[in-house]
């Protein structure tokens, strides 16, 4: 008690230093209650802190189960059939009732399916004789058409070859007449070989070249006489006047012109050889002469080649004319060719056309099996005495024929077996049925799963008439597996394609504008250091079933941790902490 | 008479700055019992910018609590940074205690030219604000590997020359003769430094200390400059995270804030001013 009252007084007292005593107490008191705040306040935050459950998501495929309640329903049914257009004469069952396998269930009329008989009988004899008729008249057209198409190819073969033949000749024809006109073309040849066969030319030539042989003795005796004396005679006695006689004649030119014949013209006899003066006189009358001759000759020569001219002119446009005329002979010989050859291949060309498509024989025929096909079906019947048995035994669902009527396209009446495959029925939700096709594999468990009938598959879905928005599912159940009216549980599992990011289903929320998020835990620096909070990432789910959401791709990273479950109402920005083990 | 005017206008001078100065002390202190609406009615004007004049009452009219419960009970944030506060500075003040006083001791009592031009040289250096400093400092702590702990903030401290300042002038007070009695006695120089110099220096050393608690309390730029995390932040850094909507739980801590370093002071108040005398008084 001293020792207290001591310390009380030390340090509330007055005195040196009581202040600063009590301010150092103070202080410390200060600290002790700041740690016990410290304490307090960590364990106020951390048990305010939701604790939360987190994972990655994860690639996987959803697997969705689809479970209904069912009942087992009669067996499939089966139609009774009968061909169309009989008449029922009785009808010996009723809804409802069972029967066995090859039990009569209907007879029909069977005088009318005499009737009917000999009718499909006729009918048929009659289109097998069209039949026959139609195949023979197809035969003789095809023969027609064969002998048309050899004819028309001999037309135009020979079409051909008359052408060308034609057309060869009035060629050959204008070549020719082409080759006359170019040889006849010139003038100096023709004028050439008109003066070479002129005789009155010719004739003029000769007394020209016998003027200038005389001349020429002339001069020579007259040469002689000047150097020789008078009297002398050649070694053949002869004197150059008996030259000068020999060497006259007659000619005759064209165009009425007569070339007076040079004639002899004797001189004075050269025998005297002293007589110089007369030998010139000779000589220059000579070439008077001459020179007359060939005046004469060139007069006539000009009068030839002014009247070649003109024929060779007029020569000369008859053989153009013929040379076109030969031509357009060619021409017209071509095109007539043409013509011809196309004419002749343009019947060639219909002659082996082929014919129109003509079904009426398959048609005819078709009938023909038909009528006998029926008038089999008839006979059939009327072996049997016009009876409709059943096929398997089972139970009347429905009859739909009346005595009287005739059978049509539509059967008789429904038959459901007895025994063998029942079948099994459960309704479906609109949900569900997304989920099951046609096919699918599933199962089907009695006495609450305590036995189970696997194997099965999905024979029918169909929208339910008695209750809207549900399908009625309908599998077949082997026989001996159940019995008609027993209740059971139909099970389907279908598997989705793998999706990247699947999350469980309680990571997923939903917010007040009905957006779906998840909550992603972020790391953040705070004063209490790394600290684990809320982020909020919206998402868009494809698929889901009872345990897993797949989401769309890129939304949540693989390493990313995503809030599953939490101990408490977490909101984006909330720092939580993870649940402890 | 005179007198007593010119007393009255003396007391009355000082009366007015005295509360200018304490105006904002009392203002945190009201507004840590106020309400948060009566906050945001008084405050809104700095939040919205609309021209319109802030009014701020010194008295609260629906008095609460509830901002300091907040704060000790809700906050474990500020308790982070209040620790964090704590260690800095008695690791600062146990670090300089090893270092500046041994420091001071030698200046003070062995002189020479080359004690003289360190002791410049400290001078200098004391002098140099944080700004000036700062990337030489970072690029050395930076080097150590320091930056991101809070070694980085106290080893900077530890070795400030600020306290040397001070403490060396309490030094220089003892008498020599005293210290030259003691060594012809046969006292060596560590017992000369514990036994006499400690004792006769604990003034000047009491103030270093107490004003080197308050400067490492109030520390913002280093923390800023030197640690990225939050959770190694002292307290100076956590009041400006609080935004103008809590208000009020920015005012409690501010109050909380201020309690021990008033008590620091009160109990150094009577060192400081015999190390302020000190350090004014000539030989």
């Amino acid at each position: 008690m001293k020792d207290r009252s001591r310390i009380w007084q030390h340090i509330f007292g007055k005195g040196p230093g009581a202040s600063r005593r009590r301010a150092a107490v103070l202080l410390g008191q200060f600290l002790i209650f700041m740690m016990i705040c410290t304490l307090i306040s960590q364990a106020l935050y951390t048990g305010r802190m939701v604790q939360v459950t987190a994972g990655n998501s994860r690639s996987m495929s959803l697997n969705h189960v689809v479970e209904a309640e069912g009942t087992v329903q009669k067996g499939p049914e089966s139609a009774v059939l009968v061909p169309a257009g009989m008449r029922i004469a009785q009808v010996l069952v009723r809804e409802g009732q069972q029967v066995e396998a090859g039990e009569t269930l209907f007879l029909l009329d069977c005088g009318d399916m005499e009737e009917q008989l000999s009718e499909k009988q006729e009918e048929e004899q009659r289109r097998r004789m069209q039949l026959e008729s139609a195949r023979e008249n197809a035969k003789r057209q095809k023969e027609d058409a064969q002998k048309n198409r050899e004819r028309a190819n001999e037309d135009y073969n020979s079409a051909v070859d008359i052408g060308d033949r034609q057309v060869d000749e009035a060629r050959a024809a204008w070549e020719k007449a082409g080759q006359e006109r170019e040889q006849f073309a010139d003038w100096e040849r023709y004028l050439a070989d008109v003066q070479q066969s002129d005789p009155g030319l010719r004739q003029l030539d000769e007394q020209i070249a016998l003027l200038e042989q005389e001349l020429n003795a002339l001069r020579e005796q007259a040469g002689k006489a000047e150097s020789e004396p008078a009297g002398t005679v050649d070694e053949t006695g002869n004197t150059g006047k008996e030259d000068q006689t020999d060497d006259t004649g007659n000619a005759e030119t064209d165009g009425g012109t007569q070339a007076e014949p040079a004639g002899r013209e004797t001189g004075p006899d050269p025998g005297d050889g002293k007589d110089t003066t007369g030998w010139a006189a000779q000589i220059l009358a000579k070439e008077q002469e001459l020179a007359r001759a060939r005046a004469e000759r060139e007069s006539y020569l000009a009068q030839l080649s002014q009247n070649s001219r003109q024929q060779w002119e007029q020569t000369k446009a008859q053989l153009e004319e013929s040379e076109r005329q030969a031509l357009r002979s060619y021409e017209g010989a071509q095109e007539g060719r043409e013509q011809s050859v196309q004419a002749a291949a343009r019947a060639l060309e219909d002659a082996s056309a082929k014919p129109a498509s003509d079904s009426s024989l398959a048609l005819l025929a078709m009938d023909v099996e038909q009528a006998k096909k029926e008038c089999a079906l008839l006979e059939s019947l009327l072996e049997t005495e016009g009876r409709i048995c059943a096929q398997q035994a089972g139970q009347i669902t429905q009859v739909s024929a009346q005595i009287g009527q005739r059978t049509t396209d539509a059967p008789v009446c429904l038959l459901a077996a007895a025994e063998g495959e029942l079948t099994f029925q459960a309704m479906l939700t609109k949900e569900q049925i997304r989920f099951v096709n046609v096919g699918d594999e599933c199962m089907v468990s009695f006495d609450s799963g305590k036995r189970k009938v696997e194997g099965l598959t999905v024979l029918s879905l169909s929208e339910s008439r008695e209750e809207p928005n549900r399908y009625e599912l309908t599998l077949l159940l082997p026989a001996g597996q159940a019995s008609m009216g027993q209740s059971g549980t139909v099970r389907l599992v279908q598997q989705t394609a793998n999706y990247n990011t699947c999350v469980p289903l309680e990571a997923l929320r939903v917010d007040s504008q009905q957006q779906t998020y998840v909550l992603v835990l972020s790391s953040t620096e705070t004063f209490l250091g790394e600290q684990l909070t809320a982020v909020k990432r919206p998402v868009k789910v494809l698929d889901k079933n009872a345990t897993y959401a797949a989401l769309e791709n890129g939304a949540v990273g693989a390493e990313e941790e995503i809030i599953i479950s939490a101990s408490g109402i977490v909101y984006e920005g909330d720092v939580v902490r993870m649940e402890e083990p | 008479m005179r007198k007593r005017i010119k007393q009255g206008l003396t007391y009355g001078l000082l009366a007015l700055l005295a509360v200018l100065v304490c105006l904002p002390l009392v203002w945190v202190l009201t507004g840590s019992v106020k309400s948060s609406v009566e906050l945001s009615n008084s405050l809104a004007p700095i939040l919205l910018e609309n021209g319109r004049e802030v009014r701020f009452t010194l008295w609260p009219c629906f008095p609460t609590l509830r901002h300091f419960m907040e704060v000790l009970f809700q906050s474990p944030s500020f308790f982070v940074v209040f620790w964090n506060s704590v260690r800095i500075a008695v690791l600062t003040l146990g670090g300089q205690l090893l270092v500046a006083v041994p420091a001071a001791w030698a200046f003070a009592r062995f002189p020479s030219r080359k004690n003289s031009f360190l002791f410049t040289l400290y001078t200098v250096l004391m002098m140099m604000p944080f700004q000036v400093t700062m990337l030489s400092n970072y690029l050395v702590l930076d080097g150590l590997g320091l930056i991101g702990r809070q070694a980085a903030v106290i080893l900077p401290a530890v070795f400030s020359t600020f306290p040397v300042f001070l403490i060396y002038r309490g030094f220089t007070e003892i008498p020599e003769g005293l210290v030259e009695a003691a060594r012809i006695d046969g006292a060596g120089d560590w017992q000369i430094f514990f036994r006499i110099g400690l004792p006769l220096g604990s003034s000047g050393i009491l103030s270093a200390m107490v004003l080197s608690f308050l400067e490492t309390w109030n520390l913002i730029e280093q923390p800023l400059a030197f640690l990225e995390d939050k959770a190694l932040w002292p307290l100076s850094l956590y009041l400006p995270e609080v935004g103008l909507g809590q208000a009020g739980t920015a005012f409690a801590a501010s109050v909380i804030t201020l309690i021990p370093a008033v008590l620091v002071f009160v109990m150094g108040q009577d060192y400081l001013e015999k190390g302020i005398v000190a350090a004014a008084m000539k030989e």
